[in-house]
């Protein structure tokens, strides 16, 4: 139960470039205004990066790089979509994916 | 400023709103310590770690690569994380009215799952700094609660089944996807016109090219659909009226 020094040092350099993208644009708020073009392009940040992690938790999560088509995956993601669709219940998206995924898990 | 009850209150329904995540993060933590502690890394250190860069990804890959050149890790690291300055700025202008501690915290503590879910959330909710805070500030305990348990008794777990939780971040993107979806009809095409370009652009990119920034690239170029197919559609509705004028 020991903290070298050298990776106490990397860890620190770590936070700093960790914590910098997430907290400069939201200190500097209050100092800059956006133009409305691109307030409204900002908008459709959130839309579109859900649709890559989406993805990105359903299709690219192989051992190696690159895409992989995991049956178990698709199911539960189809199911957590169809379920998010007729109830727009964020609760019971992730239920009814995890009880899925773990069913299927099962069967593949 | 808020009432103590409102504040109780609204600190609950961040904590009630994090679930799905908080459960997900303890389960990705505990592999993050489990990783770490194979990598040679002390419990005490993957402890630090985890408390100090919470960004799931970062750990996995400074347990890989921090036997190596120092410069290498902290620029991957940098690399990994740089989304986080998208995902802050589309924040902005809702997080603009709190005080600077509490921004910072907010800012501090972001992750993919808490930004997924404060933007679409957003409503009222947001307008609450204690409920954004209560929300993250429990993801980020189960994070670390769950990376100290795979350091410290990984090695003798051995093979953990996770109950279907792996996919619980899946499950959870995937409802926050169809939240996402709404506005008037024209609004909600396009919406999942940028959520499907998105999802087809980062399947061909990683496919040609894996890169962490790749998510960077995806969704700037599918947001920048967007906006361009909303002018399109403003400007034919302009000449439209101009001409039936």
């Amino acid at each position: 139960m020991s903290v070298r020094p050298e990776v106490l040092g990397l860890i620190l350099a770590c936070a700093a470039v960790t914590l910098v993208p997430r907290i400069l644009p939201l200190l500097l708020a209050r100092r800059f205004s956006l133009p409305p073009w691109f307030e409204t392009w900002l908008g459709y940040v959130p839309v579109a990066v859900i649709g890559a992690l989406l993805v990105d938790q359903v299709l690219l999560t192989g051992p190696a790089d690159g895409f992989l088509l995991d049956p178990q995956r698709l199911v539960a993601g189809v199911v957590a979509l169809g379920v998010a669709v007729f109830t727009r219940s964020l609760g019971y998206s992730v239920i009814a994916g995890v009880v899925v995924f773990a069913l299927a898990g099962q069967l593949w | 400023m808020e009432s103590v009850e409102r504040t109780r209150e609204s600190i609950l329904a961040g904590a009630r709103a994090s679930l799905p995540v908080s459960v997900a993060y303890s389960g990705i933590g505990f592999a993050a310590g489990l990783v770490g502690a194979e990598a040679g890394m002390s419990t005490a250190e993957v402890g630090l770690l985890s408390l100090l860069v919470f960004a799931g990804s970062s750990q996995f890959a400074f347990a890989d690569l921090y036997g190596g050149a120092v410069v290498t890790t902290v620029s991957a690291i940098f690399l990994i994380n740089l989304r986080m300055l998208l995902y802050a700025t589309a924040l902005t202008s809702r997080l603009r009215p709190h005080s600077l501690g509490a921004r910072f915290w907010m800012g501090a503590q972001l992750t993919d799952a808490s930004f997924a879910l404060a933007s679409t959330l957003i409503g009222s909710r947001l307008e609450r700094a204690s409920w954004f805070i209560a929300l993250q500030g429990a993801t980020y305990l189960s994070w670390i609660a769950g990376n100290l348990a795979g350091a410290g008794l990984g090695t003798w777990a051995g093979e953990v089944d996770g109950f279907g939780l792996e996919f619980a971040l899946g499950a959870l993107f995937a409802g926050l996807l169809v939240l996402q979806i709404n506005g008037p009809r024209r609004e909600k095409q396009r919406r999942v016109g940028v959520a499907v370009a998105a999802a087809l652009f980062l399947v061909a990119l990683t496919e040609a090219r894996p890169d962490p920034l790749n998510l960077i690239y995806v969704s700037v170029a599918a947001a920048t659909l967007g906006l361009a197919a909303e002018r399109l559609e403003a400007r034919r509705r302009r000449e439209g009226g101009g001409s039936a004028a």
